[in-house]
């Protein structure tokens, strides 16, 4: 193979990779991108970790067709170094590449392409546009409260479905202490009869995708897989086999308190008071009473913190503790200037939302004070 | 959940009370049970009468001589009070079967989960229902053996035994859960079970009058005068602490008491004779992890770091740790990560004179569940071994000497 392409699109592709390989892998391949020529003008670039795959279509001046598999990271890290506009990749025997960029010269090992794991082809796959915004403002109101331990298998990831009426997308993530729930209205959905799980990596990927200025992307399902594309590149990822949890009996209907709060305020005095709240704990106390909200943290080898704020609360008084952490985890994707709180007892979930825009709740379990 | 409900039955001036019954004349005389004034010896008991001039038990016999001279001074005979405290003991049984001795006077007992078991239609409350089952058994108490008892509810021990006192002479107290802390607060100090003369001197010099006072202090303060106690100290002052009785008793106290703050859980075994067969490690371990899982749950503790300890044949001894993402206190976990830490460290099968499984890196487990992680199973067989004990349930697998199959929680 011997191939010539632009540095910005091929350090583009390498990095569109970085977030897939596995660099810690008792298989050596993925940790390799594959280069692989299509044609005279084009080449793909693939990536997977046998969980998620990227596939993407980029420009090039094929000289010789052919493929060759080469360690991601160092690629990358050449590529995104190169001081002239253009490189070169030539295939050597015994799977060497030499790469050439002006006077620079590089010679890296590559290993046989053929061992390269198979990414499934998803040709026949019904595909729905999607507005790219959207999708990516659903899926960073949810991807903060997915649950990171593996022993919790089917909270590793989002659960989508179509509401009841067809009408809208709803995304849900909990790690079992905190849930994060947003519907937005969509014109085309997929048909989901049970909802599916999308893993936590390959959502991060998507997002990713998705932050590019685009005006177009795409999504579809298997009863297995999600596929998302975007501008020639395609990610594919296996769906968490697992049976996501009744969300809907630990969202609470009716609340007995609401406060509405100035967002950046609350987040601030949040952030000030939870200096001194416990190391490993990360409990803060919310004192709710008539006309203001107290905030007070108290870490037995430091000291104590405690903050005002004024707020038009009229109704019984509440003391209850919260991980600080999971409130401003939500306070830091809601856009709205004024958020609201909302309680029932110190033994049941508070849920935070907008106060003008609709369809996100945060719902937060207690910690006991 | 169930609510906790810990009774403290206390016998008034018990051994008076039994020597009263023994010999009725002593009935309303002033009565001193421990010998005669000017023997060596303390005052065992004394009645109500002796206590208005200012005899207490403790007091020296000589003290008590020359406050009371005209009382009626009793040798103590401790193996017929014996007889009677077991007597009142198999009396509470019939009303509730955790009943925990404190003393040979004093028991608690756990009514938790028993008031639908005793309801009538003419109580107003779960409440009502458990105070008029306590009024039947001191009645009963007092009809079947003629001793008079008073006693306290509570949800936990020392405020149940702080009601107790307050219930004196043949009198029941129940503090509503709501009430507990308003119970508390403007009570002294002294009042607290485990605050003597001494902590409560060295509170007062800094400002603290009242229970109230200890509730509402913050912890730094407290810590500066009680060191590491005053954590349970401000808990008992809340009317928090322990709130039930699990049949666990100093066979298992091992090293972490109740509430008391250590950095590690361990349980470790010795076997009779070396073992080789991986099957029985395993199985041992399996026993091991849930044990030391079942402590941290206990404790309201969770931990991120899970430890194999192993001693060979040949006395050489090896730990290996590893720390895991999330703090965790399920056993299935714990025994995953030990199985795999004793693959590693036994690569040869070399004889095994003893395992051991700890959890460190402990952090409090605070964070109520949104989503419960084992679901109710692993609450329901809490529930049960804090009732029956922790050899009630067990998995099989631990159990058994040979390991069939993976724990299945």
């Amino acid at each position: 193979m011997e191939i010539s392409v632009h540095v910005p699109e091929l350090s583009k592709a390498l990095q569109r990779v970085q977030g897939i390989v596995e660099k810690k892998s008792a298989m050596p391949a993925l940790a390799n991108a594959l280069i692989r020529t299509e044609g005279k003008n084009t080449i793909t670039v693939v990536a997977t970790d046998l969980e998620i795959g990227v596939t993407g279509r980029y420009a090039a001046n094929v000289a010789v067709e052919g493929s060759i598999s080469l360690g991601a990271r160092a690629l990358y890290d050449i590529v995104r170094s190169l001081p002239e506009r253009e490189v070169s990749l030539k295939q050597l025997p015994n799977r060497w590449v030499e790469i050439s960029c002006g006077k620079v010269n590089y010679r890296l090992v590559g290993s046989d392409p053929d061992s390269f794991p198979n990414i499934p082809d998803e040709e026949d796959i019904k595909m729905f546009p999607v507005e790219p915004g959207l999708v990516r403002d659903m899926i960073e109101k949810t991807l903060y409260a997915v649950c990171t331990d593996e022993t919790r298998y089917n909270l590793t990831g989002v659960f989508c479905e179509a509401d009841p009426d067809g009408e809208r997308l709803r995304m849900v993530a909990t790690d079992g202490h905190r849930l994060s729930v947003i519907e937005r209205p969509m014109k085309h959905l997929p048909q989901l009869d049970t909802g599916v799980i999308v893993p936590r990596k390959g959502l991060t990927e998507v997002k990713k995708l998705l932050e590019d200025k685009v005006e177009e992307a795409s999504m579809g399902y298997t009863q297995t897989s999600a596929i998302f594309k975007k501008d020639g590149v395609t990610l594919t990822m296996r769906l968490v086999d697992g049976r996501f949890p009744d969300y809907n009996q630990v969202i609470p209907e009716s609340l007995e308190r609401e406060v509405v709060m100035n967002r950046q305020r609350f987040q601030d005095a949040l952030r000030r008071t939870s200096l001194l709240s416990p190391n490993k704990e990360q409990g803060v106390k919310i004192e709710l009473e008539s006309g203001k909200i107290m905030l007070s943290a108290n870490n037995p080898d430091l000291g104590e913190a405690r903050e005002e704020l004024e707020v038009g609360f009229e109704g019984d008084p509440i003391t209850i503790g919260f991980n600080f952490r999971y409130l401003l985890d939500a306070l830091s994707v809601l856009e709205d200037d004024e958020v609201v709180l909302s309680l029932t007892d110190e033994l049941a979930p508070g849920v935070l939302t907008g106060k003008t825009s609709v369809g996100y709740k945060a719902v937060i379990m207690p910690m006991r004070i | 959940m169930r609510r906790p409900r810990l009774c403290c039955l206390d016998l008034d001036t018990f051994f008076v009370s039994v020597e009263r019954v023994l010999d009725p004349r002593l009935n309303g005389q002033p009565v001193i049970v421990g010998g005669q004034p000017g023997q060596r010896g303390v005052v065992a008991a004394c009645s109500y009468e002796v206590r208005r001039l200012g005899v207490r038990s403790g007091m020296s016999l000589t003290d008590a001589g020359r406050r009371a001279p005209r009382a009626i001074y009793l040798p103590a005979r401790q193996d017929t009070y014996g007889e009677f405290a077991e007597q009142v003991r198999t009396i509470a049984r019939r009303y509730s079967p955790v009943v925990q001795v404190a003393s040979i006077d004093e028991m608690y007992i756990d009514f938790a989960g028993c008031e639908r078991l005793y309801k009538k239609g003419e109580d107003r409350s779960d409440d009502a229902t458990i105070e008029r089952v306590v009024w039947e058994m001191i009645h009963d108490i007092q009809d079947s053996l003629g001793l008079p008892a008073s006693a306290g509810i509570a949800s936990s021990r020392s405020t149940a035994k702080i009601a107790s006192g307050q219930a004196k002479p043949a009198g029941v107290l129940l503090i509503p859960a709501a009430n507990e802390a308003g119970f508390l607060a403007p009570l002294e100090l002294r009042k607290l079970p485990g605050i003597g003369p001494v902590a409560a001197g060295k509170l007062e010099s800094v400002g603290f009058r009242t229970l109230g006072d200890i509730a509402t202090a913050p912890l730094v303060e407290l810590r500066a005068v009680l060191g590491a106690w005053a954590e349970l100290v401000k808990q008992s002052a809340q009317g928090e602490g322990v709130s039930s009785l699990g049949p666990e008793r100093p066979a298992f106290k091992e090293q972490d008491e109740d509430g008391a703050v250590v950095s590690s859980i361990s349980n470790e075994r010795t076997f009779s004779r070396d073992v080789r067969d991986t099957e029985v490690l395993e199985s041992m371990l399996c026993a091991l992890s849930e044990r030391v899982c079942w402590r941290a749950r206990k404790r309201g503790v969770k931990g991120r770091t899970v430890s194999l300890k192993l001693r060979t044949g040949g006395f050489d001894t090896l730990t290996r740790s590893r720390t895991v993402g999330s703090a965790t206190d399920a056993e299935n976990e714990v025994y995953e990560v030990v199985r795999a830490l004793l693959a590693a460290a036994r690569p040869r099968l070399v004889p095994v004179r003893l395992v051991g499984v700890a959890l460190s890196n402990l952090v409090l487990d605070k964070q109520l569940p949104l989503l419960s992680q084992r679901g109710e199973l692993q609450e329901t067989v809490d529930a049960i071994r804090d009732r029956f004990g922790y050899e009630s349930v067990r998995l099989a697998l631990g159990k058994t000497g040979k390991a069939h199959k993976k724990p299945g929680i």
